[in-house]
């Protein structure tokens, strides 16, 4: 591991000892986010949770993907600042950062002629660079994600016959070997069947209760975002307009607002309240077949 | 299989993983691919030997062995030493720069269909050569004295220059944007078009004096092609020996998103130019000295795919610059013996051989 701790963090020696990765987070000081020109998201601050699983949440073209963007370093912010260890983001050298944090973007496209053994290899490269040879480190790493993801048995099929929840796991699987400390997934569960969707969300809350990572993504259920985040963060117009415990959301009334629908929340015991969307507060005029005559 | 890092890891995922077995068709796939791999191995020595000892002048096979250790006859030394040998090493190098540089071309445009076509390089380095060629003509006085002689010898020069300025102008075009794979494959067909557009223009207007030259020119040919020729291709050959190697694992990640490849820790417009640098030199300095060989850049990359699939994926590049070779060196050889003495040009026999072979490949594995 070749990066320092950085000591003025009072959460770095609680984890150190449980932990053998070196502890950070990312925080966004007032960022101004876009491209060109066009501000998607304005002055938005936002600390990630060390150790813990951060949801983001909010309603399409929120601002989301652009937040984990600027997060992953992917975007340099027009104003304010995104930073790491003290380090703003786009002054690290990529090599570096991706041993410390990685980024997958949602629905990646799909490469030709690559096994899934040797994508989730390509998650090496942060260690490995241009030259040396796959180390039994390298390749424990890459057994350990392909087992954590259930792919043990796939490392020979091909990226693209293999089905859309295989290949997500797959993608993931690559992140998970890179072994960076942070890990940021923009809409990991899309094209999961509701089995595979929580499959997932399981294995990042246990990564991060573990092995101490600090995960951030978001997500489109509400429930699942609800259920899993220790911190949730909720997005609307590339404002943000709420984040801390899930439990304090839900008093709000925000998530209503925010996304048209109305319904009502239920409780469950163990997992708080979840809500159950009956109609969307947008169609002011229902479509006839809706009445009844 | 290894076991998990730590304990506490043992995965809820793994309970969930489903036990499948790669399809017995698969493997048996492999083994026929591993089999013609073995026989192209075989075989390239042999094509190699058979350029060299085969030709349109009718040499014994003994006065030609004599020939290559400098004791044969004045007339068969001469034929070995100034042509056949020379012919058939700048064969076997033109064949790695067009496969290699199809395979990096590929990778990083993301397209499978790229060849030096899709930077502008064989465009560029076609009109190039045609400027240089009425230059060469034209630059007299209207009495027939001459004002200044360009002398010939330079025309692989002007063609390797004028492909490596397309792919430079192809970059600068394509950098606003992030060298993205698409504004690089855009740009490169659409400067790619001006470029061919001009240099027809060209024949056309004043190519007639020319024209049986610039026309064997364009379809890629061999002839009386010697060690001079050499000094255009080796810079390039040994640059990408030296990058290559280290090429490796940037092109591939460059196969992903960008963001993919980025966020996996490669600094990606660095790597990106630097495989396109490499690419766009590799064919233009091949184009300039042959002329725009056809599929030998489109064909290979898939050709050796497909033939490295049950190898070790190490093997690929050495595999795609020894079918380049071969296949260039082969249809030479074809393209002399056909209509010997007359000549078919290779590039000629090139794409008669690539595209049944491109065919296959695409009915069976498009």
């Amino acid at each position: 591991m070749t990066l320092s701790m950085p000591s003025s963090l009072p959460e770095a020696t609680v984890f150190s000892s449980s932990s053998p990765r070196e502890i950070s987070s990312i925080s966004l000081d007032n960022v101004t986010l876009g491209y060109s020109r066009q501000p998607v998201v304005e002055g938005l601050s936002l600390n990630l949770q060390q150790g813990k699983v951060n949801i983001l949440i909010g309603p399409n073209g929120c601002g989301k993907s652009t937040l984990l963007r600027a997060m992953a370093g992917l975007l340099k912010p027009t104003q304010g600042s995104a930073v790491l260890q003290g380090k703003e983001l786009h002054k690290w050298p990529r090599r570096t950062l991706a041993r410390a944090l990685s980024f997958l973007p949602q629905a990646p496209e799909v490469p030709e002629n690559m096994t899934i053994g040797q994508l989730v290899e390509q998650g090496r490269f942060a260690h490995r660079g241009l030259i040396r040879a796959l180390t039994a480190e390298d390749r424990e790493a890459v057994s350990w994600a392909l087992e954590q993801t259930g792919l043990l048995d796939y490392r020979e099929r091909s990226m693209r016959t293999v089905s859309g929840g295989e290949r997500q796991r797959a993608w993931i699987a690559t992140a998970l070997a890179q072994q960076a400390s942070i890990l940021l997934l923009d809409e990991p569960t899309t094209y999961l069947d509701l089995g595979h969707q929580l499959e997932v969300l399981e294995l990042l809350q246990e990564l991060s209760t573990t092995q101490g990572l600090t995960i951030a993504l978001s997500l489109h259920e509400i429930n699942h975002a609800l259920m899993f985040a220790d911190s949730l963060t909720l997005l609307a117009n590339g404002k943000l307009l709420y984040s801390g415990p899930p439990q304090e959301l839900v008093t709000t009334g925000l998530i209503e607002s925010t996304f048209a629908i109305r319904g009502q929340y239920l409780n469950i015991p163990g997992h708080g309240p979840l809500h159950i969307a009956t109609s969307s507060q947008r169609r002011k005029n229902p479509l006839p077949l809706a009445r009844t005559a | 299989m290894q076991p998990a890092p730590s304990s506490s890891m043992s995965g809820i995922a793994s309970s969930l993983k489903k036990n499948r077995k790669i399809p017995a068709q698969q493997l048996s796939g492999s083994r026929i691919s591993g089999g013609l791999l073995g026989l192209v191995i075989f075989s390239f020595p042999i094509v190699v030997i058979l350029a060299i000892f085969l030709g349109t002048v009718d040499l014994e096979t003994a006065e030609t062995l004599f020939a290559l250790f400098g004791e044969g006859s004045q007339r068969t030394d001469t034929i070995i030493a100034f042509q056949r040998l020379p012919r058939v090493i700048v064969g076997l190098l033109v064949g790695v720069h067009f496969a290699l540089s199809g395979a990096l071309l590929q990778a990083i445009t993301r397209n499978p269909l790229a060849d030096p076509t899709i930077l502008g390089v064989s465009q560029g380095a076609t009109l190039a050569v045609m400027l240089f060629l009425m230059f060469a003509v034209y630059a007299g006085n209207s009495d027939g004295s001459q004002l200044f002689t360009i002398p010939l010898e330079y025309l692989p020069l002007a063609g390797c220059l004028g492909g490596l300025i397309a792919g430079f102008a192809v970059y600068l075009l394509s950098w606003q944007s992030g060298l993205s794979p698409l504004r690089l494959t855009l740009m490169g067909i659409a400067l790619g078009a001006v470029l061919h557009a001009l240099a027809m223009g060209l024949l056309a207007g004043w190519g007639s004096t020319r024209m049986e030259s610039i026309l064997l020119w364009m379809s890629g040919s061999l002839y009386a092609r010697g060690w001079d020729h050499l000094i255009y291709l080796l810079p390039w050959t040994v640059a990408s020996l030296f990058f290559l190697p280290l090429l490796r694992r940037p092109v591939r990640l460059l196969q992903l998103e960008d963001d993919c490849a980025t966020s996996f820790g490669l600094s990606v417009p660095l790597w990106r130019s630097l495989a396109l640098a490499v690419g766009a030199g590799l064919a233009a300095s091949a184009v300039g000295v042959v002329g725009p060989v056809g599929f030998i850049g489109l064909v290979v990359p898939h050709l050796a795919r497909y033939l490295s699939r049950g190898t070790n994926q190490h093997f690929y590049i050495p595999i795609v610059a020894l079918l380049g070779a071969g296949l260039v060196v082969g249809s030479d050889l074809i393209g002399r013996l056909l209509l010997s003495p007359n000549e078919v040009p290779v590039g000629i026999i090139a794409a008669l051989l690539g595209v049944p072979v491109f065919l296959v490949l695409l009915r069976r594995y498009g």
